[in-house]
């Protein structure tokens, strides 16, 4: 009786447990025949937005440099790199914006340059360095302005190129990538718009920026401007409020576009002398508040200050 | 029967000599073509594998065997270099994944192989420990280079000049060893990879130095205005790409124009393939397509034909030794007529007699033919790597 007993039991948990097995193997299949995501990286926050806003679940999408403040300082590690290399699609800025690109392997054809389409429209950010090595002739390592963004038609362009090679990736979304699409542009062509006639309305109007990072917003919207290097951090005072005063008097400025908030010292510095200063991020990074769309919503009420007088 | 077998042993040890030149002229006679038919075969084999395993190689106009044997078996060659930009062209087309090859440089007798982390991929080839090249300056090494440099997972191993009379032509350039491959039993088991880029910094295309705008060297700079500084030429690239330093390397030139020696490409499909063809044969530039399957039966085709007239040449040789075997059996019965004869007035049945004769014969046969056995199978197991080493 105790053998036939002993003799059950076993024959349970041998049932049992072929169950089990049966059970995991056909997890492990169901897993592996759901289809992967292609996997998505970008390289600032403009390109992120556009694949989300496009892409949106469909992909598995990263932004290595998201906590950045500027991206386009940030230095990649092995590791990111070695996840990379794993990528379906490396969606890049282009104009010397990635300069870590020359010092890493990443294959090119996973690289989508999204400003190749209008390379011609390319600003020179002025940073021309020109060295030479004693009796070998002298070189120049000329640099790009990175900021395409700024210009809304461009932005088009790029999240154009996106969608195109996300197109590649994923035949049945492609609907979902060409309407999302058509979507963001409406919105991005808008905003372009409203840009144009904002400016337009005073078209001589001559502006100061802190910093020569506004290319393509300068070129994109015809601005009157002249660029200065100076950082939200620095107090205007002394010196720096005699530059700002000569350009006063020398432009008629009455108005500074910051890339950041500025000392509350130097707010008042330049009120007392008649300049009004606005903020406009470069956008590069993650908003600290909204998207991109409301940053540029938030852009043009600070650029309606200066241009739309009440 | 074991005492004709005894005899017919005692007569050979006796005549060792003798035995030992009939023994080596048999096992010879069959090993010469039976060896050469494993060798061609066996190394056909390996050598059409590499090249089926390769859908298209693209490099400069000249010889298709040269670019296949440089772009699949890292032989040293006088290619002419490529520029960069095929690259994107051909892959702006979509019509197959491109994998470009530098293939100028060494660390010692192991190839440098500048290419991109999609190699391994392409020929999928897996990391015994560590992982892809991903910095510039980092490389991986086939699992015989490895060994042959002794070199582990973290240590460095150094780029040696091209040739012996460009000491200054090209920069040394200590590598870090991020990966090591394990065994293929192809030639990329004695490689050592690193990224495209890096074998530019080792040509010196690109390279690092001081910050020229820094007060540190101020000691080597000649000249300095807002936008230009000329340095002394007694400013040292770095030999050793380093995260304190990366950020300093920076091209010389237009990467766009910096060579390579060939690319491989992998069709995305049959027509891809086709299509790539035939847009190769309108290029009048200095730029061609080989399929490296075609290019490689054409060779083993010749060294094949080459091979059947060994063949006829071995089989009449062997023919003829046989003959003169034959002469050489039935004339040494002639001349043991008295040692025969003696045998039989001793009381030797002559079927013993004949048998111990016939034993001796068996027993010589016998061993060439086993001699010859174990010569072709050495031979089939050290053939690729003779292959490798004096005939490609």
């Amino acid at each position: 009786m105790k053998h036939i007993l002993l003799s059950s039991l076993l024959c349970l948990v041998l049932f049992t447990s072929c169950k089990n097995d049966k059970k995991q193997s056909e997890t492990a299949d169901i897993e592996s025949n759901t289809p992967e995501k292609p996997v998505v990286y970008v390289t600032n926050y403009p390109l992120y937005y556009f694949t989300n806003r496009i892409a949106g679940k469909t992909i598995d999408l990263h932004f290595p440099a998201s906590q950045k403040t500027f991206p386009d300082y940030w230095k990649p590690v092995a590791d990111s790199i070695a996840a990379m290399q794993n990528a379906d699609l490396i969606i890049i800025n282009g104009a010397s914006y990635e300069k870590w690109l020359m010092n890493v392997s990443i294959p090119e054809d996973k690289i989508i340059n999204t400003s190749e389409s209008f390379q011609d429209k390319l600003l020179a950010s002025g940073h021309v360095f020109t060295h030479s090595h004693g009796g070998e002739g002298a070189h120049e390592h000329p640099e790009m302005a990175s900021y395409t963004w700024q210009d809304l038609s461009l932005a088009i362009k790029q999240a154009e190129a996106i969608k195109n090679a996300l197109m590649t990736q994923s035949e049945k979304d492609k609907t979902t990538f060409e309407s999302n699409f058509e979507n963001l542009k409406a919105e991005l062509e808008q905003l372009h718009q409203v840009f144009l006639s904002t400016v337009a309305s005073q078209p001589d109007l001559e502006i100061a920026f802190s910093h020569p990072v506004y290319q393509y917003f300068e070129a994109a919207y015809k601005i009157k401007g002249t660029s200065l290097h100076w950082e939200p951090s620095d107090n205007i005072a002394g010196d720096k409020l005699h530059e700002i005063e000569a350009l006063q008097k020398q432009k008629d400025i009455k108005s500074i576009i910051w890339e950041n908030t500025p000392l509350e010292a130097s707010l008042s510095n330049l009120k007392n002398i008649g300049i009004q200063s606005i903020v406009i991020p470069p956008g590069g990074g993650k908003p600290v508040q909204g998207d991109f769309i409301s940053q540029q919503k938030s852009n043009l009420e600070a650029l309606k200050s200066v241009y739309i007088t009440p | 029967m074991s005492q004709q077998f005894y005899l017919a042993w005692a007569y050979l040890k006796y005549h060792w000599l003798k035995t030992l030149v009939l023994i080596v002229a048999i096992s010879l006679v069959l090993f010469i073509p039976l060896g050469l038919n494993t060798l061609s075969k066996k190394g056909s084999k390996n050598m059409m594998a590499r090249a089926e395993n390769t859908p298209l190689l693209v490099g400069a106009k000249g010889s298709d065997t040269e670019l296949n044997l440089s772009a699949l078996y890292f032989k040293k060659s006088h290619l002419d270099p490529i520029p960069h930009h095929i690259v994107s062209e051909l892959v702006n087309t979509k019509l197959g994944a491109v994998i470009p090859l530098h293939l100028k440089y060494q660390v010692k007798n192991q190839p440098i192989v500048g290419t991109s982390s999609e190699y391994f991929k392409f020929r999928k080839t897996s990391f015994q420990s560590g992982r892809p090249m991903a910095m510039l300056g980092e490389c991986v090494l086939g699992s015989e280079a490895a060994k042959i440099l002794q070199i582990n997972l973290g240590e460095s191993v150094i780029s040696s000049p091209a040739s012996t009379f460009d000491i200054a032509g090209s920069y040394p350039l200590k590598m870090t060893v991020v990966g090591i491959l394990n065994p293929t039993g192809t030639p990329d088991d004695n490689a050592v990879f690193t990224d495209i880029k890096t074998t530019w910094v080792i040509s010196g295309l690109a390279h690092g130095h001081e910050n020229l705008n820094e007060k540190t060297a101020d000691s080597l700079v000649l000249s300095k205005s807002k936008t230009e500084v000329v340095a002394s030429p007694a400013i040292l690239s770095y030999t050793e790409i380093t995260p304190e330093n990366i950020d300093s390397f920076h091209f010389h030139g237009n990467p766009e124009e910096f060579p390579l020696q060939a690319l491989i490409i992998n069709p995305t499909d049959k027509k891809g393939s086709l299509m790539l063809r035939g847009r190769f044969e309108n290029r009048t530039d200095n730029l061609h397509i080989v399929v490296p399957k075609i290019t490689m039966k054409a060779l083993l085709d010749t060294v094949l034909s080459v091979k059947d007239l060994i063949m006829l040449a071995a089989i009449s040789i062997g023919i003829a030794t046989l003959i003169i075997l034959t002469l050489v059996f039935s004339l040494s019965l002639q001349l043991r007529k008295g040692e025969i004869n003696t045998m039989n007035r001793i009381g030797g049945a002559s079927n013993a007699i004949q048998l111990v004769l016939s034993l001796e014969i068996i027993i010589t046969i016998g061993i060439g033919i086993l001699l010859a056995a174990l010569l072709v199978l050495t031979l089939n197991l050290y053939g690729p790597y003779l292959i490798e080493k004096f005939i490609l």
